[in-house]
């Protein structure tokens, strides 16, 4: 294999092609359209009278080349079009004719600077010379946010150069990049070499462009994807410009006049297919399986009804319209051709009567026209509002009414959650057994980076924004990340909708993933962003912010520390909860002061922290309190009080205080959370609880860490012991103290740090006299005093805030509502005060 | 392939194909638009399958309703007949109005030629 654009048949036609396509032949080629009709026009008036005249020869002649120039030129736009060949050595014979070009610039652009050879980096400085390339980098957020053009000069300032203007050689690494770019072109079926084959094969050869595209985030899989994406919407665009012969379909006037009348079903419902031929194109991503499993049932005899199953937002609707449009273009089994779908609007067909019997008889009266008609399919949304048990607004059920259809008289889908299939549809036993079910799954994060491509052109065009490939990859990021409650692709589209009207309206024109990240991070309250600047500053210095509010338990701090960085950083796994912590140590300590520092610093509030009482857990049965219990047919099922907090409030930290106290079996249901990340609720809905930072306390061996700390014994000898400890008492089953990613040992306070708890919290109280303009100051011998007064050696430091009560803030008050303390008075509070 | 073959080659050869495939999609275009083989299925149909049940009536009104189901039936079966027929005018004005439009295209260098030679010859 070979590069040699000289010798190529290309290279020669777009040469001599410049002249015969010029602007002088353009010229020429309209006006010969011109004259072709005033020579008609002269003709058909002149014919009689002037005769044999001197100007009827002439006019004849020039009749004849205007008709001959048109088609001329024709022929030679046709003859100079460069044909690409794939399969020649010639590597030059599989350009298209803009890459050609773009060659011929860089050839040009380095014989100018007199460079020895032909480097792959001249590409970028060519790709002026191509429409697509130049959009395709742009996707790639090439110039938009980082400015390249010091690595571009570096890398060409690198390439060797001459004294004279020769024709630059053709470098290795040229050859390699066109030999990738080659292959990319016939592994995607293309008959020709285009710039995206070329962008492609620069990433996987050139290291100056992986490294530029290193530099704006994008990698090898982000390219090919900008390059596929790309070309679809060329192919989406050819295919909205075909003239009407080449579009596909079937039916027309003879469909029409061949079926029935539908008046009660067109006033509740909406023809998909006027739609979906009206779009000109659904693209159905992931979901052929799907489809084909729909016309499967559909085409049968008997039993020819579908159910599609799976959560709002999934996309059941989109697989709908793509089984439309396979019914539109023909391409459906032949009982299917001529059908049309018809989507009811469930809401409306089941409202304004208050009578059931008036709703059963519409519902008969839309079956019946459908029989009658004889091409007509029912798309029921929420199929489960038709057969409810729990009848009342929006709801009915109508499944004796509508069950003598489903039997092979009327084809009907219906779509529904999972949820509610099992709340109402199962309870119909026998529109369950006839309804031919079909599970719709999420899906992928990749496939939602497709749905998301063919709808950003059209955000792009209403909002006049720009997005970059970053952008679309970072919004799937966060969604797949911190967006729990809604599935792919919704949740997707509405953040991209959303961020698109958001740039638009502060005057920006371009999407990127930074206003994502604020956005997103606004509305879930968490920062969403990979931590950089100010962040990472912050949280290498968290044991310093954690340590303003817990004195001492520098072990503590430290290891949970770490795991916030970890997190932060993206190092830890993302199914498996931020940070998994076991407290142990006697009480008033620091441990839920410690939990409550890390709630404000991780999720800006220590608001943000769900505390579980597990004293009250200890009967098996109060389990179904923590997850909810199942509902039974036709009824809601409880709520639990652990799920529902974290359905609620996905980012928090989750406290379960004193866990020894649960019951063993609910200590195994934590297992799988600490694991996995997940949990099953009562109801069947799967709990993501890898956004929580997940903290157990105990006071189980406090008696041991006391002694041992007294003897001095710290660090891991101490964590040792206490692990043997908890095991050998049957406090904690080694399977469940191995999914903690840290049991940490909260040491009893000495009597300085329970003076610096003493210090903190007086030191808390006199700013809250300064609001009051009241200036408090405690003398050295008063903090000991306090300390000595708050400190139990049961309680630890949590009879301080009683004290500090008792002995200080009374006395406050008193003088205050006394009239001894006013405002802008100075206090100072001595050992003598405390009494 | 020297352009002088080239040209011949193209608007002999390869734009006569081109020509041709449009006019094989336009007419398949037409027979899916009249749907012809979907009107004689359901030639004898009622028109717009409007027609009345007549289980539980009298003998009386049986005879009526049989009456204008007939009538129905045959309204169906006239405009389809129709719409059939028009299919097959337009399949045909289709066809004759490709070979006019072909025989224009393949006439029109000749054409020229025969301008410039009456021209110069003076006829």
């Amino acid at each position: 294999m070979n590069f040699d654009i000289q010798s190529a048949k290309n290279f020669q036609k777009i040469k001599t092609g410049k002249f015969f396509l010029g602007k002088f032949f353009k010229f020429i080629y309209y006006l010969s359209l011109i004259l072709i009709v005033f020579c008609l026009l002269y003709l058909m008036d002149q014919y009689g009278a002037y005769y044999r005249t001197i100007f009827f020869p002439i006019v004849k002649v020039i009749f004849a080349f205007a008709i001959l120039v048109p088609i001329l030129d024709r022929f030679l736009v046709w003859y100079f079009t460069p044909e690409a060949n794939l399969q020649s050595d010639n590597m030059a014979e599989g350009l298209s004719r803009e890459m050609s070009e773009v060659v011929i610039e860089a050839i040009r652009f380095a014989r100018e600077n007199k460079f020895q050879s032909l480097e792959p980096i001249l590409f970028l400085a060519a790709y002026e010379k191509s429409h697509d390339g130049k959009y395709m980098l742009l996707r790639c957020g090439f110039g938009l946010e980082k400015d390249a053009s010091a690595l571009i000069s570096d890398a060409v300032s690198r390439i060797s150069r001459t004294q004279s203007e020769n024709q630059p050689l053709v470098s290795q690494n040229f050859v390699d990049v066109m030999q990738a770019a080659k292959n990319n072109a016939l592994a995607s079926s293309r008959n020709e070499i285009s710039s995206g084959d070329i962008l492609v094969g620069l990433i996987e050869k050139s290291d100056v462009f992986k490294q530029i595209m290193f530099e704006i985030k994008m990698e090898e899989a982000d390219i090919k994807r900008v390059v596929e994406w790309h070309e679809n919407l060329k192919e989406y665009s050819r295919k909205q410009s075909l003239p009407f012969w080449d579009k596909e379909g079937v039916g027309g006037i003879g469909r029409d006049w061949s079926f029935g009348y539908t008046p009660v079903l067109n006033q509740f419902a909406r023809n998909l297919n006027n739609e979906v031929e009206f779009a000109g194109h659904i693209n159905v991503y992931g979901r052929s399986n799907e489809i084909d499993e729909i016309e499967r049932i559909l085409a049968k005899s008997n039993q020819n009804n579908v159910l599609l199953i799976g959560e709002p937002g999934i996309g059941k609707q989109t697989i709908v319209k793509g089984f439309t449009e396979r019914v539109i273009k023909g391409k459906t089994l032949p009982s299917l051709r001529y059908m049309q779908i018809f989507q009811v609007d469930t809401g409306a067909l089941l409202s304004g009567s208050s009578e059931s019997g008036e709703i059963a008889l519409r519902i008969r009266q839309i079956f019946n026209e459908t029989v009658r008609a004889g091409n007509i399919i029912l798309f029921f949304d929420n199929f489960h509002a038709l057969v409810s048990k729990n009848e009342g607004v929006g709801q009915v059920d109508t499944s004796e009414v509508i069950l003598p259809y489903l039997n092979g008289a009327v084809k009907v889908i219906g779509a529904t959650s999972l949820n509610e299939f099992h709340k109402n549809i199962e309870a119909s036993p026998a529109v369950a057994a006839i309804m031919n079910r079909i599970n719709v799954q999420e899906p992928s994060s990749q496939e939602t980076v497709q749905i998301l491509e063919e709808m950003i052109p059209h955000v792009e065009y209403r909002d006049q924004v720009f997005w970059p490939y970053q952008s679309l990859r970072e919004v799937v990021r966060v969604c797949e990340r911190y967006i729990q409650n809604k599935p792919f692709p919704q949740k997707a589209i509405e953040v991209a909708d959303e961020i698109s009207v958001d740039v638009a309206k502060s005057g920006g024109k371009i999407v990127f993933a930074k206003n994502i990240d604020e956005l997103v991070s606004k509305k879930l309250e968490v920062p969403v962003a990979q931590a950089e600047g100010e962040e990472a500053k912050k949280l290498l210095s968290l044991e310093d912010f954690l340590h303003q509010r817990v004195i001492g338990q520098d072990e503590a701090i430290k290891a949970v520390a770490s795991a916030m960085r970890r997190a932060r950083a993206g190092v830890q796994s993302k199914d498996r909860p931020i940070g998994v912590f076991l407290f142990l140590g006697p009480t008033g300590v620091g441990k839920t002061e410690t939990s409550k520092a890390l709630a404000e610093s991780y999720f800006g509030s220590e608001k943000n922290m769900i505390r579980v009482d597990m004293s009250e857990y200890q009967e098996q049965s109060s389990i179904y309190r923590l997850i909810g219990s199942p509902p039974a047919a036709g009824a809601e099922g409880e709520k639990g009080q652990l799920t529902t907090a974290i359905m609620d409030s996905p980012f928090s930290l989750v406290l379960l205080d004193e866990i020894e106290k649960a019951h063993k079996d609910i200590l195994t249901l934590f297992l799988q959370v600490f694991d996995d990340g997940r949990l099953t609720d009562g109801t069947g809905r799967v709990i993501n609880f890898t956004n929580t930072i997940i903290i157990a306390t105990s006071n189980a061996g406090s008696e041991l860490i006391r002694e041992r700390v007294m003897q001095n014994q710290t660090g891991e000898a101490l964590k040792k012991d206490l692990l043997d400890f908890l095991q050998k008492n049957s406090i904690f089953r080694p399977e469940f103290l191995n999914r903690f990613d840290e049991v940490v040992a909260f040491h009893p306070l000495s009597q300085d740090q329970i003076q610096q708890v003493a210090e903190f919290m007086l030191k808390s109280l006199s700013k809250r006299m300064l609001e009051k303009e009241i200036t408090v100051e405690f003398t050295d011998s008063a903090v000991k005093k306090l300390a000595s007064l708050g400190f139990d050696p049961v309680y630890g430091a949590r009879p301080m805030r009683r004290a500090i009560q008792d002995k200080v803030e009374n006395l406050l008050a008193n003088r205050m509502l006394s009239g001894e303390i006013a405002r802008g008075a100075k206090v100072t509070i001595d050992e003598t005060d405390v009494v | 392939m020297p352009m002088p073959i080239a040209l011949f080659y193209w608007w002999y050869v390869l734009k006569p194909k081109e020509l041709l495939a449009i006019f094989e999609k336009l007419l398949k275009k037409e027979l899916s638009f009249f749907s012809m083989d979907l009107l004689l299925k359901t030639l004898f149909l009622p028109w717009k399958r409007d027609e009345i049940n007549t289980d539980n009536m009298s003998l009386q009104d049986k005879g009526r309703i049989l009456l204008m189901n007939l009538v129905s039936r045959l309204v169906g079966a006239v405009v389809r007949s129709g719409t059939i027929a028009v299919g097959i005018t337009a399949l045909i004005a289709t066809m004759l109005g490709a070979f006019v439009l072909m025989t224009v295209f393949l006439a029109l260098p000749i054409l020229s030629v025969v301008l410039i030679i009456s021209a110069f010859s003076g006829r």
